[in-house]
């Protein structure tokens, strides 16, 4: 499946959703909605918060699945809260 | 294999660090015991004419509790949420590179005959002085073992501070770099105080 680009290539600005349509019967919605802020997270991001949601929030059982360490999860949880911050900031 | 050598606290989980740790620093003091090596700083070390078990053993565990109170009381400050066991770790296995020093115990004749021909040297008049090809190739092998073992030791210490404090910006590297010399500085006095 093709990924959804978050971000504009010409400027690398957060892109916005102008048009939606129904897979069914092809209905089209016009407009100009924001990405929600899980959106705007790379691909590997969001991968990172769907494990933590799968494993309960375990940081140790995540660091064993993902074969590095505890300190390196915590690192790297710690720096997607504070992107996710600043996201919300900008909105 | 970059990774491993100068940054397995990335990958390795805290108990084989540990583990690889404790079993590093056993062998490095018995090393020192016996090659006649002091580890007398936290980032020292000298070879000596006689060395008891008792030094070798209190050395050792005066420059690891050094390092690890001056890492981890800078680490909680720039981050509270720092492990004891992720500082005490960094400790462990960055000292671990001093495994290879107390080898040079093997050079030390010929590191003496080095030291007493510079010492003669009066800086006010140099009288020409010979030194054997031996002791050129000697000083020049351990001088690099030295200065690689050094450098090793403190990119091991950065990376795993780095890791267990998730450390960032340039304040945060000084205050890393403060804490090793306050380490140094701590280490040689109670060193120095117990002998």
């Amino acid at each position: 499946m093709a990924k959804l680009p978050v971000i504009c290539p010409s400027c690398e600005s957060s892109l916005n959703v102008s048009q939606l349509t129904c897979p069914e019967c092809s209905t089209s919605v016009n407009g100009n909605f924001p990405l929600p802020v899980y959106l705007q997270l790379s691909q590997d991001e969001q991968s990172f918060i769907l494990q933590f949601f799968l494993t309960s929030g375990s940081l140790k059982e995540m660091a064993s699945q993902m074969g590095i360490s505890y300190p390196t999860v915590r690192n790297r949880l710690d720096d997607l809260i504070e992107k996710i911050k600043q996201l919300q900031q900008t909105h | 294999m970059k990774k491993i050598l100068f940054n397995p606290f990335e990958k390795y989980s805290e108990t084989q660090l540990f583990i690889f740790g404790i079993a590093t620093a056993v062998l490095s003091t018995y090393l020192s015991y016996i090659f006649n090596a002091r580890f007398d700083g936290a980032i020292d070390m000298h070879l000596v004419k006689n060395i008891t078990l008792k030094q070798a053993i209190t050395d050792n565990i005066i420059n690891i509790a050094s390092l690890f109170a001056t890492l981890y009381a800078i680490g909680f400050f720039i981050n509270k949420k720092v492990r004891p066991i992720d500082i005490l770790n960094t400790v462990l296995v960055a000292r671990s590179i001093y495994c290879i020093m107390p080898f040079t115990h093997f050079a030390a004749d010929t590191l003496e005959e080095f030291a007493v021909k510079t010492a003669k040297i009066n800086p006010l008049d140099p009288a020409p002085i010979s030194f054997t090809a031996t002791e050129i190739i000697t000083i020049t092998i351990v001088s690099l073992l030295g200065i690689i073992t050094l450098i090793w030791t403190i990119a091991l210490l950065y990376n795993g501070f780095k890791t267990a404090t998730n450390l960032k910006t340039i304040t945060h590297k000084v205050l890393f770099a403060i804490a090793i010399i306050l380490a140094e500085v701590l280490s040689i006095l109670f060193i120095t105080a117990l002998n």
